[in-house]
């Protein structure tokens, strides 16, 4: 085991462990603050596997993005400022039960792939910054635009179904 | 159309014949006539009716006289009634014959007629209906001279049955008297037992011989001779001559008939009506072969010793000549049977004369007794008669001296003639039943016997110089003469010149048709007389010499069997009609308690099933309720408490759909990995 | 070790994902579970692009998946805020209008 491998197992536990307070945990703002360091964990997982790229693009985009927005929703969607945000569990054996069986199946193809592949693969730490954006703008250039015309249209339509249509806009 | 063409053929009959027609058809005229006056016109009706009948006797006499010297010879006249000219439908035609045998009795039957309608001016003097009264005579004479023209035997039923309805109208005449209708009434039943017979011998005669006419009925024996039908059909001859000549057994109607008028008796049962089965066997003697005469002589023979004793010891004068009447009959019915059917025409006519006159003196003596005074039928009344003039006994003494065959009377001739010709038979080679054979003169001879001594019974008793005389003797002229001539037709002379004691000499016979070639037997008339005279004998000892004619009477049952005529009648009454009403009454008591007990029963059965199910319905009710019901609701409380379970799947919860799509993916991929891996 | 490791996490972090999901009560904490989902399947990704020669391909991937996750997050809160507006509660057991009841 190198010391890669060891921050690996680090960052890992770190994710896991974090994803299962978040699953277990009665405060939304304590859920908030373990999404944080599940999607943290995550983007340093990107980096132990030759993304990096990825992993700056995965902080800017979930952390300065999408948990700002679950952060802005979660306090638009407050009862009071007394109490707590509070949230039970429904369904809980379903979901273990459901949860338990994928995770098994899951691990089953994983450990079959691994059978199949033999050789663990040997990562490239190469930057890959250069080559992403030759392939988006070269390649996959009508992919990107296409993703940048949803984009818009998901902006227009929250704004719409949130109603800010007949609001003056500040 | 066709029934005017029958009317044009009727009055088209040649010559002489047209007047034998016209004189029936005059009595229907009369009848018609009489109809249309009604009560309010009685005594122009009894003189138109007694012109009409002297006009008819006019013209019958002229008819038969032409027709019996034979100057126009046989006139028959045939058409087709039904008009089915040259078809093959075997309908019989309606026929009119008037050849010599039929003139005979045309004009003997007219004369008859006469004589009874003078004698009803008299008799029925005072009677309310007495246009009603003569209609129905005319009618009843136009049915008989109708019957004596009768061509064929089709015909002959047709006037056979219209006479005996004639018979029936007079003998109810009085319709206020219940007995009258009885009589009536019972006299139609057995007549009609009679044309039944007769019925079914047509029947045989015309669809099976294929014959009928009398014309030709010769023809038709010969060809049928030694067939079964011959006999069948000469049987059935002999039932219909049963019902109307009143023989054994249908004989009671006519002692029973004398509730009629006494004109009315002495036209119908003693001159004409008896005397058509007569004329019928005279009609169909070729027809009857030895086995059905020989039965119809027996018969003849038996009734007429039955008819015979009754006559012996009756009371009531009417019913004595009434079982005289029947027991003559017979005489002659042995003759027709054995096949000398001459004789019994001979007969026929003689007795019709002098039983005539016999009834109408009896109705002279029944009107003169006044009412209320007892039975004016009973001789033993009449015999208190004072005051009888000679000529009627005289009348009474010739009458009676015919009936009983004494010589120098009518009578004698005939009675003679049958004799001989029944004695001939027995002793012939037609008689094949050797001793037997002999039955029907023995029996004759023993009738004679015993009609002397009735006849002379009657004369004693009626002037019998013991009895105190009290009441006093009356007629009217009306009936005097229509006696008189009567009696004096009693004589000899009119029928047998010079001869009276010969019959073979009477002028009648010859024009009656050749007879069987018996043979001669002579001695017969000496035997017979031999039973006149032990007859008369007899009477006179019994009755002459006694003081007291009431002697007779008493409880003794043989006299009263044969006073009763043998309780034919209550026989019959039980017998049959009581048959009758039984079977009435118990298809009454079947109707009450079967039939209509079996539709209680069946209402009965559909209410007890009511209740039964009913109850049965109770009882699955109450089934139901204990043991069903729980059953049920049990099970509708799992298809609820399901339903509803399975309802929350629907709750409309996102995360349960996910957990839905969740399991079905897993599932899904649980399948197809097995297809994959 | 690497490779399984990451693995391993990325299925981790999808059951609790498919969990949060399922049983968390706020729809909220549904949305985050399906951004976990996501995160859990572009981490599977990324280890396994390392397979590929030319792992930038799968990088560029993961990158429009992760466009796409922020718009879908976008239009989901949106909707979350709609729906708090009307119903005033984010309680998925009570969000059950579409059914007949």
């Amino acid at each position: 085991m190198t010391a890669q491998e060891y921050i690996v197992l680090t960052f890992a536990t770190i994710t896991c462990f974090s994803a299962l307070l978040l699953l277990l945990s009665k405060n939304l703002v304590k859920a908030l603050i373990l999404l944080f360091v599940v999607l943290l964990g995550t983007a340093a997982l990107f980096v132990l596997n030759g993304g990096d790229f990825l992993a700056m693009a995965q902080v800017i985009l979930y952390l300065g993005g999408i948990l700002i927005l679950i952060m802005f929703g979660v306090m638009l969607t407050q009862k009071g400022r007394s109490e707590e945000a509070q949230s039970g569990w429904s369904f809980p054996l379903s979901a273990a039960t459901i949860s338990g069986i994928i995770f098994c199946g899951l691990m089953l193809m994983v450990a079959e792939s691994r059978k199949a592949l033999e050789t663990n693969p040997s990562i490239n730490f190469n930057p890959t910054t250069e080559i992403i954006a030759n392939i988006l703008t070269n390649q996959w250039v009508f992919a990107f635009e296409a993703i940048s015309v949803l984009l818009l249209i998901a902006m227009l339509g929250a704004a719409w179904i949130s109603g800010i249509r007949n609001e003056k806009i500040a | 159309m066709k029934n005017l063409l029958f009317i044009q053929h009727y009055f088209s009959l040649s010559g002489v014949v047209s007047y034998a027609g016209y004189a029936s058809l005059l009595f229907l005229f009369s009848a018609g006539l009489g109809t249309l006056i009604g009560k309010k016109g009685n005594q122009l009706t009894a003189r138109i009716s007694t012109l009409v009948s002297a006009a008819a006797l006019l013209l019958g006499l002229f008819a038969s006289t032409s027709t019996l010297f034979g100057e126009i010879g046989i006139s028959s006249a045939r058409f087709s009634f039904w008009g089915f000219a040259g078809s093959e439908f075997p309908l019989p035609a309606f026929s009119i014959l008037f050849d010599k045998p039929g003139a005979l009795i045309f004009s003997i039957v007219l004369f008859i007629s006469l004589v009874v309608h003078i004698y009803s001016l008299g008799y029925m003097k005072g009677e309310a209906n007495l246009s009603r009264y003569f209609v129905f005579l005319d009618l009843f004479t136009f049915s008989m001279l109708m019957l004596v023209m009768a061509g064929n035997l089709f015909t002959l039923c047709i006037f056979w049955e219209l006479v005996g309805f004639g018979s029936w109208l007079l003998i109810g005449f009085w319709t206020e008297k219940r007995t009258a209708g009885i009589a009536a009434q019972k006299a139609m039943i057995l007549n009609r037992v009679g044309d039944a017979c007769l019925l079914a011998a047509l029947l045989i005669v015309t669809l099976v011989l294929q014959g009928g006419d009398f014309l030709g009925i010769e023809e038709l024996a010969a060809r049928w001779r030694n067939s079964g039908w011959i006999t069948l059909a000469g049987l059935f001859f002999m039932g219909g001559i049963m019902g109307k000549s009143a023989q054994f057994p249908l004989q009671i109607w006519l002692p029973k008939a004398m509730a009629g008028p006494t004109p009315a008796s002495a036209m119908i049962h003693a001159a004409t009506m008896v005397a058509a089965g007569v004329f019928l066997l005279f009609r169909i003697s070729p027809l009857i072969d030895p086995v059905a005469g020989f039965t119809i002589a027996c018969i003849g023979a038996f009734t007429a010793i039955l008819a015979g004793l009754s006559a012996c010891v009756q009371w009531d004068i009417k019913k004595l000549l009434a079982y005289s009447t029947i027991s003559q009959l017979g005489i002659m019915v042995v003759a027709g049977g054995l096949g000398g059917a001459q004789a019994s025409i001979f007969h026929l006519s003689t007795h019709a004369v002098f039983k005539c006159g016999l009834f109408l003196s009896a109705g002279i003596l029944i009107h003169a007794w006044p009412k209320g005074k007892g039975d004016p039928q009973d001789i033993r009344n009449h015999a208190q008669f004072s005051g009888v003039p000679l000529w009627f006994k005289g009348a009474l003494l010739f009458q009676l001296a015919a009936l009983a065959a004494i010589p120098f009377f009518s009578g004698f001739l005939s009675k003679e003639a049958i004799l001989e010709v029944t004695a001939a038979w027995s002793f012939s080679a037609h008689n094949r039943l050797g001793a037997l054979g002999f039955i029907p003169i023995v029996l004759l001879l023993l009738n004679s016997f015993i009609t002397a001594y009735y006849s002379a019974r009657l004369f004693l008793i009626l002037f019998s110089k013991e009895v105190k005389r009290t009441i006093h003797f009356h007629s009217s002229s009306f009936m005097i003469f229509p006696a008189l001539i009567l009696s004096l037709f009693s004589f000899f002379i009119f029928w047998s010149f010079p001869n009276p004691f010969n019959p073979a000499q009477s002028w009648m016979l010859p024009f009656l048709g050749k007879r069987l070639d018996l043979g001669e037997v002579h001695g017969v008339v000496w035997v017979s007389l031999f039973f006149v005279g032990l007859g008369v004998f007899g009477a006179w000892f019994i009755f002459g010499l006694n003081k007291n004619p009431n002697l007779r009477t008493g409880k003794n049952t043989v006299l009263n069997l044969i006073y009763s005529h043998y309780y034919l009648d209550t026989l019959y009454d039980r017998l049959i009609a009581g048959l009758f009403f039984r079977m009435s009454r118990f298809s009454r008591w079947v109707d009450v308690h079967v039939i209509d007990g079996w539709v209680k029963g069946a209402a009965m059965l559909l209410w007890g099933a009511g209740k039964f199910s009913y109850n049965l319905v109770s009882l699955s009710w109450q089934i139901e309720k204990r043991m069903i019901d729980p059953v049920l609701l049990l099970i509708v409380d799992g298809v609820k408490t399901s339903a509803s379970r399975l309802k929350e799947t629907q709750s409309g919860k996102i995360q349960q759909w996910v957990i839905f799509s969740l399991i079905l993916l897993l599932i899904l991929v649980l399948i197809f990995s097995y297809f994959i891996v | 070790m690497t490779f399984l490791l990451t693995t391993t996490t990325a299925a981790f972090l999808f059951c609790l994902g498919i969990a949060m999901v399922i049983a968390r009560k706020n729809a909220i904490l549904a949305l985050i579970g399906i951004e976990l989902m996501l995160n859990a399947s572009n981490l599977n990704l990324v280890a396994f692009s390392n397979f590929w020669p030319q792992k930038e391909n799968a990088h560029v991937a993961i990158l429009f998946v992760m466009a796409i996750a922020a718009a879908e997050v976008a239009v989901g809160l949106a909707i979350v805020l709609k729906v708090y507006r009307k119903f005033r509660t984010l309680e998925l057991n009570e969000l059950d209008a579409l059914t007949e009841e």
